[in-house]
């Protein structure tokens, strides 16, 4: 495999005959990031189900652009099936029936160009003609800043809206135990993921809520958080310069700055809220991380 | 665009002391494009009046509205919902907060306090002035660089001595704007125009408070 | 020949080596601070500037040391910045310090207000030191800037400030011309310490007719020159000149020969004078004078 891990894969290739030799081990959906995020996002599946002829997806199946275009799908598969690609090519025809990775309100929409300067992909711009903003799905990989750096809510996800990720927040809250500090922390499905996930068992009072970026991270979803009961709470993304979608982790930082600012100007210990930007697979820099700020939470004692 | 700065919660805190309800109207005209007091901003600020002590008292309606210097459009937006509340505060530049005010008879509060007309640079995200509305422009005469807002004096005619640098005495940080200026009318082959004496400005014309016929 | 109204621009007009001082209001109202520089300079410089609260700093007003000063024998050089001063005040400064004599007047556009003591003061900054000149030279010629005719026109010669060492230099010279074309007839320089600097501005200056002189202020110590190199703009020191303060074993001898060297080096690169600004060694002013040789 040649092509780079940076764009979604262009889908007109023939890839479909060369899936045949797919012989279902489901390789490609166990590496796949995005499944790891959403179940019904299955890699394998779509590989069968253009083998048996079922190309067409249905217009109600968002979880179709969950997928980022890592490759890692492709590049596992023992049998060189092009799968990051079938899924690119049935992406086109999902969007060629209306099915798009985010929908805009056209009537909301003021024309401001924050989610143009903001996506790292060059996926959404303001189209001058009408003066709102239009997606490119074709490059769009759901990293759901646009949504945030948005002035006036026009913009949702086909996957994950603001609601469902409200909603993982209130629960994840409700199931930690009580007694020590309540922390959630927000992993990017990349380095924050796969490095936090190992570090949660022994961290029984530390929720995650996965997301598929830090640029996702609506400050609204911290000040909630704050709002039903945590005691802190921890953005875990890509290191510097190192981040899925180039400087959404950059984004995050400031955003957290912000967000600090607002904590402190209300008497609320800025400490209270972390950022930990670390290279991928480094549990240890959690886990310490996750000791290290249930400490300094206990020491601030709770919320005044 | 206006540029404005959100006041501290505790201020706010403060000129709202006393109220119950409050609508909080977010403009997403300038303020809105910059991201400094849109529907998100208004949302947002309703969020952290959720985490103060005092503010969370308060029972808040938040709304926006296209742009709050158009009395129109705040009448038809705002008049059932100005009619539940005690207050309304209003996240616009101080024009649009002096309309909402006129137009209902309960109090209007500045959310913001304005700074400046200016311009976004997105890398640093930082908000720049570039205009001090003088109603006398000279960018044509200055390579398209105003030295009336970007000079910290103001000066018409050149550097001041206090030139270090390229940068200014008040800031080490800051283009001198005659140097900016220098290098632009060099580049464009029109250095011959900063020979020319400029007369002082006529201040008349910026006299306040200003109107002028549409 | 032309007439003078000051001795200052007699002796620039006489070809006579013309030395200007310069005067340190004090931060208080002790006039006694005025007449000790005063006795001080009166023997050796033709006329003194007395600073308009520099850096914004406030201190005595200038207008008070210049009668002082001129009471005691000793022509004053009456600095007006547009920091404090609308073009109204200005204006009328300029009419009320011609009523109580002055002869000369620097005409600046002085540091901000961030710069000083009260950074809270709101800079004014109507005019700029070419408008300024403008204003002044129409007062000379008898109307104010509204175009109204003056009663009786204040007589003064016109002064302003240049910077040599200033980078790009350019700007700096193309401002200049505009206030010799506004009506300067002499200019004094911010502080210079190298020759090359002030070869550059006499070569970038031949084409102008107007008398420079050129600004020193005595280097008290290796931290002052430090100081004013890496803070002052447009100040070079020479290393030969920094070398020979930090290995200097009487550090008050060497500041006086270098700064006479450096009054003897103005002279022979051909300027019709100098400036110089004491800065705490008004004492010393004589003999730096002296031990120049030039006159």
């Amino acid at each position: 495999m040649s092509a780079e891990p940076s764009q979604v894969p262009d889908a007109d290739v023939n890839v479909r005959e060369e899936s045949l030799p797919c012989y279902q081990c489901g390789i490609c959906s166990g590496s796949c990031p995005a499944a790891r995020l959403e179940s019904t996002f299955n890699p394998r599946r779509m590989v069968v189900n253009s083998n048996l002829g079922k190309t067409k997806i249905p217009a109600n199946n968002k979880s179709i652009w969950l997928c980022a275009g890592c490759f890692c799908c492709s590049h596992n598969c023992p049998n060189d099936v092009k799968v990051a690609e079938i899924v690119a090519e049935l992406r086109v025809e999902a969007a060629e029936v209306g099915n798009l990775p985010l929908v805009i309100d056209e009537k909301k929409c003021i024309g401001c160009a924050n989610c143009e300067y903001a996506c790292p992909e060059d996926a959404i711009k303001v189209d001058p003609g009408t003066m709102v903003s239009k997606v490119d799905p074709s490059l769009c990989r759901s990293c759901g800043t646009c949504a945030v750096e948005c002035p006036v809510f026009a913009i949702s996800y086909a996957n994950f809206d603001d609601s469902q990720y409200e909603n993982m927040i209130m629960k994840t809250l409700e199931g930690l135990p009580e007694g020590d500090p309540k922390i959630i922390a927000f992993t990017c499905n990349w380095c924050g993921h796969t490095g936090a996930e190992s570090s949660m068992a022994p961290h029984p009072n530390v929720g995650a809520v996965n997301m598929l970026c830090t640029g996702r991270i609506d400050p609204l979803f911290i000040y909630k958080a704050f709002h039903a009961g945590a005691d802190g709470v921890l953005i875990a993304g890509c290191a510097p310069g190192r981040c899925f979608y180039k400087w959404n982790n950059k984004k995050a930082e400031s955003r957290t700055k912000r967000i600090k600012r607002n904590l402190e100007e209300l008497g609320i210990e800025p400490e209270r809220m972390r950022i930990d930007l670390v290279e991928v697979n480094n549990g240890a820099v959690f886990s310490d991380s996750f000791d290290s700020f249930t400490e300094e939470l206990k020491k601030l004692g709770g919320k005044k | 665009m206006i540029i404005v700065e959100t006041k501290k919660i505790e201020e706010l805190a403060e000129s709202l002391a006393g109220k119950k309800k409050v609508l909080i109207v977010g403009c997403n005209g300038c303020v809105g494009i910059h991201q400094q007091g849109g529907e998100r901003q208004a949302e947002e600020l309703a969020e952290l009046f959720k985490l103060d002590k005092v503010l969370k008292n308060v029972d808040t309606t938040v709304t926006s509205i296209l742009r709050q210097c158009d009395k129109s459009i705040v009448k038809d937006a705002l008049t059932d919902l100005a009619a539940e509340a005690d207050a309304i505060l209003a996240m616009a530049c101080g024009a649009g907060v002096q309309v909402v005010a006129e137009s209902f008879d309960i109090p209007a509060l500045p959310a913001h306090n304005t700074s400046f007309i200016g311009v976004q640079e997105r890398e640093s995200e930082t908000f720049y002035e570039r205009c001090v509305a003088c109603g006398n422009c000279i960018l044509h005469l200055t390579g398209g660089i105003c030295p009336v807002t970007r000079c910290p004096k103001s000066h018409m005619n050149g550097p001041c001595g206090g030139l270090y640098n390229g940068k200014c005495e008040t800031d080490k940080n800051r283009d001198c704007a005659w140097i900016l200026i220098y290098n632009r009318l060099k580049a464009l082959g029109e250095l011959d125009r900063l020979k020319t004496i400029m007369e002082p400005k006529d201040f008349s014309k910026k006299t306040h408070p200003r109107s002028q016929e549409a | 020949m032309a007439k003078y109204y000051s001795k200052l621009m007699e002796s620039v007009a006489s070809k006579e080596f013309t030395i200007s001082g310069e005067i340190d209001p004090p931060k208080g109202s002790n006039r006694k601070v005025i007449e000790h520089q005063t006795e001080l300079l009166k023997p050796h410089c033709v006329a003194a500037n007395v600073t308009d609260n520099p850096l914004g700093i406030v201190i005595m007003n200038t207008l008070a040391p210049c009668v002082i000063m001129q009471e005691m024998g000793l022509e004053a050089i009456y600095q007006a910045t547009c920091r404090d001063r609308n073009r109204i005040a200005l204006q009328s400064d300029v009419l009320g310090a011609a009523a109580l004599g002055m002869k000369n007047i620097l005409a600046l556009s002085g540091d901000h207000t961030v710069m000083g003591d009260h950074p809270q003061a709101k800079p004014v900054f109507d005019l700029d030191s070419v408008q300024l000149t403008a204003a002044i030279r129409g007062l000379v010629n008898g109307h104010d800037m509204a175009g109204k005719e003056l009663d009786v026109a204040p007589q003064m010669h016109i002064g302003v400030a240049l910077s040599p060492g200033l980078e790009p230099i350019e700007p700096e010279i193309i401002k200049f011309e505009k206030k010799i074309e506004a009506g300067a007839e002499f200019a004094q320089t911010q502080c210079v310490y190298d020759t090359k600097v002030l070869e550059r501005i006499l070569d970038l200056t031949s084409h102008l007719d107007i008398p420079i002189l050129p600004g020193i202020a005595p280097l008290k110590s290796v931290g002052m020159a430090k100081f004013m190199a890496k803070n002052v703009p447009g100040v070079t020191i020479p290393d030969e000149m920094l070398k020979e303060l930090v290995e200097s074993k009487d550090i008050k001898e060497t500041t006086i020969n270098i700064t006479a060297q450096l009054i003897a080096d103005i002279k022979d690169l051909g300027f019709p004078g100098v400036h110089i600004m004491p800065v705490g060694m008004d004492a010393e002013v004589g003999e730096m004078i002296k031990r120049s040789g030039v006159r």
